[in-house]
Protein backbone atom coordinates (compact mmCIF):
# COMPACT_ATOMS: atom_id res chain seq x y z
CA UNK A 1 0.00 0.00 0.00
CA UNK A 2 1.48 3.26 -0.89
CA UNK A 3 1.40 5.40 2.15
CA UNK A 4 2.31 9.01 1.94
CA UNK A 5 5.90 9.76 1.17
CA UNK A 6 8.35 10.09 3.96
CA UNK A 7 11.59 8.57 2.99
CA UNK A 8 14.05 11.23 2.11
CA UNK A 9 13.81 11.97 -1.52
CA UNK A 10 16.97 12.61 -3.39
CA UNK A 11 16.32 15.23 -5.99
CA UNK A 12 19.84 15.52 -7.21
CA UNK A 13 20.42 15.07 -10.89
CA UNK A 14 22.89 12.32 -10.11
CA UNK A 15 25.99 12.02 -12.21
CA UNK A 16 25.97 9.19 -14.67
CA UNK A 17 26.22 5.86 -12.93
CA UNK A 18 27.40 2.52 -14.29
CA UNK A 19 23.86 1.54 -15.13
CA UNK A 20 23.15 4.64 -17.13
CA UNK A 21 24.65 3.45 -20.35
CA UNK A 22 22.53 0.33 -20.33
CA UNK A 23 19.40 2.29 -19.52
CA UNK A 24 20.16 4.79 -22.25
CA UNK A 25 20.75 1.93 -24.70
CA UNK A 26 17.46 0.34 -23.71
CA UNK A 27 15.53 3.54 -24.29
CA UNK A 28 17.34 4.30 -27.53
CA UNK A 29 16.47 0.89 -28.88
CA UNK A 30 12.82 0.94 -27.84
CA UNK A 31 12.28 4.51 -28.94
CA UNK A 32 14.04 3.83 -32.24
CA UNK A 33 16.14 6.90 -31.54
CA UNK A 34 19.57 7.91 -32.70
CA UNK A 35 20.65 9.39 -29.42
CA UNK A 36 19.22 9.56 -25.90
CA UNK A 37 20.44 11.80 -23.12
CA UNK A 38 19.23 11.71 -19.52
CA UNK A 39 19.23 15.39 -18.56
CA UNK A 40 17.78 15.06 -15.06
CA UNK A 41 16.29 12.52 -12.73
CA UNK A 42 14.34 12.80 -9.55
CA UNK A 43 13.06 10.22 -7.11
CA UNK A 44 9.32 10.61 -6.81
CA UNK A 45 7.50 10.29 -3.53
CA UNK A 46 4.82 7.83 -2.62
CA UNK A 47 6.56 4.55 -3.21
CA UNK A 48 6.44 2.39 -0.12
CA UNK A 49 6.63 -0.62 -2.41
CA UNK A 50 8.22 0.55 -5.62
CA UNK A 51 10.68 3.15 -6.61
CA UNK A 52 9.61 5.78 -9.07
CA UNK A 53 12.10 8.00 -10.81
CA UNK A 54 11.21 10.84 -13.09
CA UNK A 55 13.58 10.96 -16.03
CA UNK A 56 13.99 14.04 -18.15
CA UNK A 57 15.24 12.92 -21.52
CA UNK A 58 16.48 14.48 -24.68
CA UNK A 59 15.73 12.14 -27.54
CA UNK A 60 17.13 12.63 -31.00
CA UNK A 61 15.58 10.86 -33.97
CA UNK A 62 12.70 8.43 -34.14
CA UNK A 63 9.03 8.83 -33.24
CA UNK A 64 9.78 10.09 -29.70
CA UNK A 65 12.24 12.80 -30.69
CA UNK A 66 12.28 15.84 -28.44
CA UNK A 67 12.22 16.58 -24.72
CA UNK A 68 10.45 13.80 -22.86
CA UNK A 69 9.48 13.37 -19.25
CA UNK A 70 9.02 9.75 -18.35
CA UNK A 71 8.75 7.74 -15.15
CA UNK A 72 10.83 4.68 -14.45
CA UNK A 73 8.99 2.42 -12.03
CA UNK A 74 10.83 -0.52 -10.50
CA UNK A 75 10.36 -2.95 -7.65
CA UNK A 76 11.68 -1.79 -4.30
CA UNK A 77 13.41 -4.08 -1.86
CA UNK A 78 10.46 -5.28 0.17
CA UNK A 79 6.99 -5.95 -1.16
CA UNK A 80 3.64 -6.34 0.54
CA UNK A 81 1.80 -9.60 0.14
CA UNK A 82 -0.79 -9.49 -2.66
CA UNK A 83 0.98 -6.86 -4.68
CA UNK A 84 1.83 -7.47 -8.33
CA UNK A 85 5.32 -7.37 -9.72
CA UNK A 86 6.20 -4.74 -12.28
CA UNK A 87 5.72 -7.06 -15.24
CA UNK A 88 2.16 -7.83 -14.19
CA UNK A 89 1.42 -4.24 -13.27
CA UNK A 90 2.61 -3.18 -16.71
CA UNK A 91 0.16 -5.64 -18.29
CA UNK A 92 -2.68 -4.19 -16.19
CA UNK A 93 -1.68 -0.66 -17.13
CA UNK A 94 -1.77 -1.56 -20.83
CA UNK A 95 -5.22 -3.13 -20.52
CA UNK A 96 -6.76 -0.22 -18.62
CA UNK A 97 -5.10 2.34 -20.90
CA UNK A 98 -6.78 0.57 -23.83
CA UNK A 99 -10.06 0.60 -21.88
CA UNK A 100 -9.94 4.39 -21.74
CA UNK A 101 -9.09 4.77 -18.05
CA UNK A 102 -7.03 7.89 -17.35
CA UNK A 103 -3.58 6.54 -16.55
CA UNK A 104 -0.02 7.45 -17.44
CA UNK A 105 0.57 6.02 -20.89
CA UNK A 106 2.58 2.81 -20.50
CA UNK A 107 5.68 2.66 -22.71
CA UNK A 108 7.99 -0.35 -22.31
CA UNK A 109 8.73 -3.11 -19.85
CA UNK A 110 12.30 -4.24 -19.23
CA UNK A 111 12.68 -7.76 -17.82
CA UNK A 112 16.46 -7.77 -18.21
CA UNK A 113 17.77 -7.00 -14.71
CA UNK A 114 21.21 -6.17 -16.12
CA UNK A 115 19.79 -2.88 -17.37
CA UNK A 116 18.65 -1.42 -14.04
CA UNK A 117 19.25 -4.09 -11.43
CA UNK A 118 15.54 -4.84 -11.18
CA UNK A 119 12.60 -5.30 -13.49
CA UNK A 120 11.11 -1.93 -14.42
CA UNK A 121 8.84 -0.22 -16.86
CA UNK A 122 8.64 3.22 -18.35
CA UNK A 123 5.51 5.33 -18.57
CA UNK A 124 4.78 8.92 -19.38
CA UNK A 125 5.12 11.44 -16.58
CA UNK A 126 1.86 13.14 -15.63
CA UNK A 127 1.95 16.29 -13.50
CA UNK A 128 -0.57 16.95 -10.78
CA UNK A 129 -1.24 16.76 -7.07
CA UNK A 130 -1.63 13.39 -5.39
CA UNK A 131 -1.39 14.32 -1.70
CA UNK A 132 -4.69 13.47 -0.04
CA UNK A 133 -4.38 16.09 2.68
CA UNK A 134 -3.83 18.82 0.14
CA UNK A 135 -6.65 17.74 -2.17
CA UNK A 136 -9.17 17.36 0.65
CA UNK A 137 -8.12 20.66 2.23
CA UNK A 138 -8.77 22.40 -1.12
CA UNK A 139 -12.12 20.73 -1.72
CA UNK A 140 -14.48 23.57 -0.73
CA UNK A 141 -17.80 23.34 1.10
CA UNK A 142 -19.57 21.05 -1.39
CA UNK A 143 -16.41 19.39 -2.62
CA UNK A 144 -15.18 19.30 -6.20
CA UNK A 145 -18.14 17.99 -8.13
CA UNK A 146 -16.30 17.76 -11.43
CA UNK A 147 -13.36 15.80 -10.05
CA UNK A 148 -15.68 13.48 -8.11
CA UNK A 149 -17.70 12.77 -11.27
CA UNK A 150 -14.52 12.13 -13.30
CA UNK A 151 -13.28 9.73 -10.66
CA UNK A 152 -16.62 7.92 -10.77
CA UNK A 153 -16.62 7.71 -14.56
CA UNK A 154 -13.04 6.43 -14.64
CA UNK A 155 -13.76 3.75 -12.09
CA UNK A 156 -16.79 2.65 -14.12
CA UNK A 157 -14.60 2.46 -17.24
CA UNK A 158 -12.17 0.22 -15.37
CA UNK A 159 -15.09 -1.95 -14.23
CA UNK A 160 -16.07 -2.55 -17.85
CA UNK A 161 -13.03 -4.85 -18.11
CA UNK A 162 -14.31 -8.33 -17.35
CA UNK A 163 -12.79 -11.80 -17.26
CA UNK A 164 -11.65 -13.70 -19.15
CA UNK A 165 -8.88 -11.48 -20.46
CA UNK A 166 -5.90 -13.19 -22.08
CA UNK A 167 -3.50 -10.36 -21.27
CA UNK A 168 -4.36 -10.70 -17.56
CA UNK A 169 -4.43 -14.49 -17.30
CA UNK A 170 -2.03 -14.32 -14.33
CA UNK A 171 -4.76 -12.79 -12.16
CA UNK A 172 -6.65 -15.52 -10.30
CA UNK A 173 -10.41 -15.61 -10.81
CA UNK A 174 -12.12 -15.92 -7.42
CA UNK A 175 -14.37 -18.91 -6.95
CA UNK A 176 -17.51 -18.32 -4.93
CA UNK A 177 -18.18 -15.12 -3.01
CA UNK A 178 -15.24 -12.66 -3.11
CA UNK A 179 -16.42 -11.25 0.22
CA UNK A 180 -16.33 -14.60 2.02
CA UNK A 181 -12.94 -15.47 0.53
CA UNK A 182 -11.60 -12.15 1.82
CA UNK A 183 -12.99 -12.73 5.30
CA UNK A 184 -11.36 -16.15 5.45
CA UNK A 185 -8.02 -14.68 4.39
CA UNK A 186 -8.21 -11.94 7.04
CA UNK A 187 -9.03 -14.45 9.78
CA UNK A 188 -6.16 -16.63 8.69
CA UNK A 189 -3.88 -13.61 8.93
CA UNK A 190 -5.13 -12.59 12.39
CA UNK A 191 -4.49 -16.16 13.56
CA UNK A 192 -0.79 -15.73 12.80
CA UNK A 193 -0.46 -12.81 15.25
CA UNK A 194 0.50 -13.03 18.92
CA UNK A 195 -2.37 -10.86 20.08
CA UNK A 196 -6.10 -11.16 19.43
CA UNK A 197 -8.08 -8.23 17.99
CA UNK A 198 -11.70 -8.54 19.21
CA UNK A 199 -12.92 -5.36 17.48
CA UNK A 200 -11.64 -6.64 14.12
CA UNK A 201 -13.13 -10.06 14.86
CA UNK A 202 -16.48 -8.38 15.41
CA UNK A 203 -16.16 -6.51 12.12
CA UNK A 204 -15.39 -9.78 10.34
CA UNK A 205 -18.32 -11.53 12.00
CA UNK A 206 -20.66 -8.68 11.03
CA UNK A 207 -19.47 -8.94 7.44
CA UNK A 208 -19.99 -12.68 7.49
CA UNK A 209 -23.59 -12.16 8.64
CA UNK A 210 -24.36 -9.45 6.10
CA UNK A 211 -22.80 -10.69 2.85
CA UNK A 212 -24.62 -8.86 0.04
CA UNK A 213 -25.63 -10.19 -3.35
CA UNK A 214 -22.48 -10.47 -5.47
CA UNK A 215 -22.07 -8.42 -8.61
CA UNK A 216 -20.55 -9.81 -11.79
CA UNK A 217 -16.76 -9.98 -11.54
CA UNK A 218 -14.76 -7.18 -13.09
CA UNK A 219 -11.27 -5.73 -12.95
CA UNK A 220 -10.61 -3.82 -9.74
CA UNK A 221 -7.90 -1.33 -8.91
CA UNK A 222 -8.03 -2.23 -5.21
CA UNK A 223 -6.35 0.97 -4.07
CA UNK A 224 -8.59 3.49 -5.85
CA UNK A 225 -8.64 6.36 -3.40
CA UNK A 226 -7.58 9.91 -2.81
CA UNK A 227 -3.78 9.86 -2.63
CA UNK A 228 -3.48 7.50 -5.59
CA UNK A 229 -4.52 9.77 -8.41
CA UNK A 230 -3.14 12.99 -9.80
CA UNK A 231 -5.44 15.98 -10.05
CA UNK A 232 -4.95 19.49 -11.37
CA UNK A 233 -7.18 22.51 -11.88
CA UNK A 234 -8.51 20.69 -14.93
CA UNK A 235 -9.62 17.79 -12.77
CA UNK A 236 -8.47 14.19 -12.91
CA UNK A 237 -5.12 13.68 -14.66
CA UNK A 238 -4.23 10.04 -14.00
CA UNK A 239 -4.92 7.10 -11.71
CA UNK A 240 -1.72 5.63 -10.25
CA UNK A 241 -0.50 2.55 -8.40
CA UNK A 242 -2.02 -0.48 -10.07
CA UNK A 243 -0.12 -3.13 -8.17
CA UNK A 244 -3.11 -4.41 -6.21
CA UNK A 245 -5.37 -4.98 -9.23
CA UNK A 246 -7.41 -8.14 -9.50
CA UNK A 247 -10.82 -9.59 -10.32
CA UNK A 248 -13.58 -8.96 -7.83
CA UNK A 249 -16.87 -7.29 -6.95
CA UNK A 250 -17.03 -3.72 -8.31
CA UNK A 251 -18.54 -2.52 -5.02
CA UNK A 252 -15.21 -3.31 -3.35
CA UNK A 253 -13.54 -0.40 -5.19
CA UNK A 254 -16.51 1.87 -4.46
CA UNK A 255 -16.35 1.06 -0.74
CA UNK A 256 -12.59 1.59 -0.60
CA UNK A 257 -12.86 4.95 -2.35
CA UNK A 258 -15.64 6.22 -0.10
CA UNK A 259 -14.67 4.71 3.29
CA UNK A 260 -14.19 7.21 6.07
CA UNK A 261 -10.55 6.21 6.53
CA UNK A 262 -9.65 7.69 3.11
CA UNK A 263 -11.31 11.08 3.48
CA UNK A 264 -8.26 12.83 4.96
CA UNK A 265 -9.20 16.26 6.35
CA UNK A 266 -12.83 16.07 5.13
CA UNK A 267 -14.70 13.16 6.73
CA UNK A 268 -17.95 14.86 5.69
CA UNK A 269 -17.18 14.40 1.98
CA UNK A 270 -17.99 10.77 1.32
CA UNK A 271 -16.33 10.70 -2.10
CA UNK A 272 -12.74 10.35 -0.96
CA UNK A 273 -12.75 13.57 1.07
CA UNK A 274 -12.91 15.60 -2.14
CA UNK A 275 -16.55 15.45 -3.22
CA UNK A 276 -20.12 14.43 -2.59
CA UNK A 277 -21.05 10.81 -3.04
CA UNK A 278 -23.88 11.77 -5.38
CA UNK A 279 -21.44 13.52 -7.73
CA UNK A 280 -19.14 10.50 -7.73
CA UNK A 281 -22.00 8.07 -8.39
CA UNK A 282 -23.44 10.33 -11.08
CA UNK A 283 -20.11 10.06 -12.91
CA UNK A 284 -20.05 6.31 -12.37
CA UNK A 285 -23.53 5.90 -13.80
CA UNK A 286 -22.73 7.95 -16.87
CA UNK A 287 -20.62 4.96 -17.89
CA UNK A 288 -22.08 2.00 -16.04
CA UNK A 289 -25.62 0.76 -15.52
CA UNK A 290 -24.64 -1.17 -12.39
CA UNK A 291 -27.29 -0.77 -9.66
CA UNK A 292 -25.62 0.00 -6.33
CA UNK A 293 -27.75 -0.27 -3.23
CA UNK A 294 -26.80 1.86 -0.22
CA UNK A 295 -26.52 -1.29 1.90
CA UNK A 296 -23.96 -2.73 -0.54
CA UNK A 297 -21.89 0.42 -0.37
CA UNK A 298 -22.09 0.42 3.43
CA UNK A 299 -21.03 -3.23 3.52
CA UNK A 300 -18.00 -2.60 1.34
CA UNK A 301 -17.04 0.45 3.41
CA UNK A 302 -16.88 -1.86 6.43
CA UNK A 303 -14.81 -4.32 4.38
CA UNK A 304 -12.55 -1.47 3.28
CA UNK A 305 -11.91 -0.41 6.86
CA UNK A 306 -11.17 -4.00 7.85
CA UNK A 307 -8.76 -4.27 4.97
CA UNK A 308 -6.95 -1.09 5.91
CA UNK A 309 -6.75 -2.36 9.51
CA UNK A 310 -5.20 -5.63 8.34
CA UNK A 311 -2.75 -3.73 6.16
CA UNK A 312 -1.85 -1.45 9.08
CA UNK A 313 -1.09 -4.57 11.13
CA UNK A 314 1.00 -5.97 8.28
CA UNK A 315 2.91 -2.71 8.02
CA UNK A 316 3.60 -2.90 11.74
CA UNK A 317 4.80 -6.48 11.31
CA UNK A 318 7.22 -5.42 8.58
CA UNK A 319 8.77 -3.11 11.14
CA UNK A 320 8.55 -5.44 14.13
CA UNK A 321 9.98 -8.43 12.29
CA UNK A 322 13.11 -6.48 11.45
CA UNK A 323 12.43 -6.95 7.76
CA UNK A 324 12.18 -3.20 7.27
CA UNK A 325 12.71 -1.10 10.39
CA UNK A 326 10.78 2.11 9.78
CA UNK A 327 9.18 4.75 11.95
CA UNK A 328 6.49 5.31 9.35
CA UNK A 329 5.55 1.63 9.31
CA UNK A 330 5.57 1.56 13.12
CA UNK A 331 3.24 4.57 13.30
CA UNK A 332 0.94 3.09 10.66
CA UNK A 333 0.21 0.22 13.03
CA UNK A 334 -0.87 2.83 15.57
CA UNK A 335 -3.71 3.90 13.27
CA UNK A 336 -5.54 0.78 14.37
CA UNK A 337 -7.79 2.29 17.08
CA UNK A 338 -9.19 4.86 14.63
CA UNK A 339 -10.03 2.11 12.17
CA UNK A 340 -11.52 -0.10 14.87
CA UNK A 341 -13.72 2.77 16.01
CA UNK A 342 -14.98 3.30 12.44
CA UNK A 343 -15.79 -0.41 12.23
CA UNK A 344 -17.68 -0.39 15.53
CA UNK A 345 -19.61 2.72 14.50
CA UNK A 346 -20.63 1.07 11.25
CA UNK A 347 -21.62 -2.26 12.77
CA UNK A 348 -23.05 -1.37 16.18
CA UNK A 349 -26.62 -1.57 17.39
CA UNK A 350 -27.70 1.46 15.34
CA UNK A 351 -25.95 0.31 12.20
CA UNK A 352 -28.14 -0.91 9.35
CA UNK B 1 11.28 4.54 40.29
CA UNK B 2 14.12 6.80 39.21
CA UNK B 3 12.91 10.31 38.50
CA UNK B 4 12.20 11.74 36.01
CA UNK B 5 10.19 8.73 34.85
CA UNK B 6 9.81 7.46 31.30
CA UNK B 7 6.89 9.74 30.41
CA UNK B 8 8.63 12.81 31.83
CA UNK B 9 11.79 12.05 29.90
CA UNK B 10 9.83 11.63 26.69
CA UNK B 11 7.98 14.89 27.31
CA UNK B 12 11.13 16.95 27.68
CA UNK B 13 12.89 15.14 24.83
CA UNK B 14 9.94 15.89 22.57
CA UNK B 15 9.80 19.51 23.67
CA UNK B 16 13.51 19.89 22.93
CA UNK B 17 13.05 18.31 19.52
CA UNK B 18 10.16 20.59 18.59
CA UNK B 19 11.51 23.84 20.03
CA UNK B 20 15.24 23.59 19.40
CA UNK B 21 15.89 21.02 16.68
CA UNK B 22 12.91 21.32 14.36
CA UNK B 23 13.35 25.04 13.49
CA UNK B 24 16.88 24.26 12.25
CA UNK B 25 15.83 21.44 9.95
CA UNK B 26 15.48 21.59 6.20
CA UNK B 27 12.22 20.78 4.46
CA UNK B 28 13.09 17.15 3.82
CA UNK B 29 13.85 16.42 7.45
CA UNK B 30 10.85 18.18 8.93
CA UNK B 31 8.47 15.35 8.23
CA UNK B 32 10.59 12.64 9.88
CA UNK B 33 11.14 14.98 12.84
CA UNK B 34 7.39 15.43 13.25
CA UNK B 35 6.94 11.66 13.06
CA UNK B 36 9.54 11.26 15.80
CA UNK B 37 7.69 13.82 17.95
CA UNK B 38 4.44 11.96 17.35
CA UNK B 39 5.97 8.62 18.33
CA UNK B 40 7.34 10.17 21.53
CA UNK B 41 3.95 11.64 22.40
CA UNK B 42 2.26 8.25 21.94
CA UNK B 43 4.90 6.52 24.04
CA UNK B 44 4.55 9.10 26.82
CA UNK B 45 0.76 8.77 26.91
CA UNK B 46 0.99 5.00 26.88
CA UNK B 47 3.47 5.06 29.73
CA UNK B 48 1.08 7.19 31.80
CA UNK B 49 -2.22 5.51 30.95
CA UNK B 50 -1.56 1.91 30.04
CA UNK B 51 -1.60 0.27 33.48
CA UNK B 52 -4.96 1.70 34.50
CA UNK B 53 -6.55 1.20 31.09
CA UNK B 54 -5.54 -2.45 30.90
CA UNK B 55 -7.20 -3.16 34.24
CA UNK B 56 -10.39 -1.53 32.92
CA UNK B 57 -10.21 -3.36 29.61
CA UNK B 58 -9.79 -6.69 31.35
CA UNK B 59 -12.86 -6.06 33.51
CA UNK B 60 -14.95 -4.70 30.65
CA UNK B 61 -14.21 -7.45 28.16
CA UNK B 62 -14.47 -10.08 30.88
CA UNK B 63 -17.98 -8.88 31.66
CA UNK B 64 -19.31 -10.00 28.27
CA UNK B 65 -17.85 -13.50 28.67
CA UNK B 66 -19.34 -16.36 30.66
CA UNK B 67 -15.98 -17.54 31.97
CA UNK B 68 -13.43 -14.74 31.65
CA UNK B 69 -9.77 -15.87 31.69
CA UNK B 70 -7.39 -14.54 34.36
CA UNK B 71 -5.18 -12.50 32.03
CA UNK B 72 -6.02 -9.67 29.64
CA UNK B 73 -4.29 -11.41 26.74
CA UNK B 74 -6.28 -14.56 27.47
CA UNK B 75 -9.51 -12.58 27.71
CA UNK B 76 -8.94 -10.91 24.35
CA UNK B 77 -8.12 -14.27 22.81
CA UNK B 78 -11.20 -15.94 24.25
CA UNK B 79 -13.46 -13.05 23.28
CA UNK B 80 -12.15 -13.14 19.72
CA UNK B 81 -12.90 -16.84 19.61
CA UNK B 82 -16.47 -16.51 20.90
CA UNK B 83 -17.16 -13.64 18.49
CA UNK B 84 -15.98 -15.82 15.62
CA UNK B 85 -18.23 -18.64 16.84
CA UNK B 86 -21.23 -16.32 16.69
CA UNK B 87 -21.93 -16.28 20.42
CA UNK B 88 -22.50 -12.50 20.50
CA UNK B 89 -24.86 -12.25 17.53
CA UNK B 90 -28.16 -11.81 19.37
CA UNK B 91 -29.26 -8.15 19.57
CA UNK B 92 -28.70 -7.70 23.30
CA UNK B 93 -25.39 -9.56 23.38
CA UNK B 94 -24.26 -7.61 20.33
CA UNK B 95 -25.12 -4.29 21.98
CA UNK B 96 -23.15 -5.20 25.12
CA UNK B 97 -20.22 -6.46 23.05
CA UNK B 98 -19.98 -3.43 20.77
CA UNK B 99 -20.29 -1.06 23.74
CA UNK B 100 -17.46 -2.84 25.61
CA UNK B 101 -15.30 -2.82 22.49
CA UNK B 102 -16.09 0.85 21.83
CA UNK B 103 -15.00 1.91 25.33
CA UNK B 104 -11.79 -0.09 25.02
CA UNK B 105 -11.10 1.32 21.57
CA UNK B 106 -11.68 4.88 22.78
CA UNK B 107 -9.14 4.28 25.56
CA UNK B 108 -6.60 3.10 22.99
CA UNK B 109 -7.40 6.05 20.78
CA UNK B 110 -6.72 8.37 23.73
CA UNK B 111 -3.17 6.99 23.64
CA UNK B 112 -2.60 6.73 19.88
CA UNK B 113 -4.40 9.83 18.62
CA UNK B 114 -6.43 11.87 21.11
CA UNK B 115 -7.20 14.42 18.37
CA UNK B 116 -9.37 11.80 16.66
CA UNK B 117 -11.54 11.29 19.77
CA UNK B 118 -15.21 11.93 18.99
Amino acid sequence: MSSSSTTSLASDPIAASDNDQQLVDFIRERAAAERVLITARKRLSGGAIQENWRLDLLIEGGPWAGDRRWVLRSDALSALPASLGREQEFAVLQVVYQAGVKVPRPLWLCRDTRVHGRVFFLMEYVPGIAAGRLLSAQAGAQGQGGLAAQLGANLARLHQVRPPCAALDFLPIPQGSPALATLTAYRRYLDTLDQAYPALEWGLRWCELHVPRSQALCLLHRDYRTGNYLASEQGLEAVLDWEFSGWGDPCEDLGWFSARCWRFTRPDLEAGGIGLLEDFLRGYHEVSSLAIEPSQLHYWQVMATLRWAVIALQQGQRHLSGEEPSLELALTARLLPELELDILNMTGAEAP
Amino acid sequence: MTQPNAAQLLDIARQTLLEQVLPELSGELRYPALMIANAMAIAARESRLQGELEVQEHARLGAVLEAPPATLAGTRQHLAQTIREGRHDAPQARRALVEALRQTTLDRLAISNPKAMP
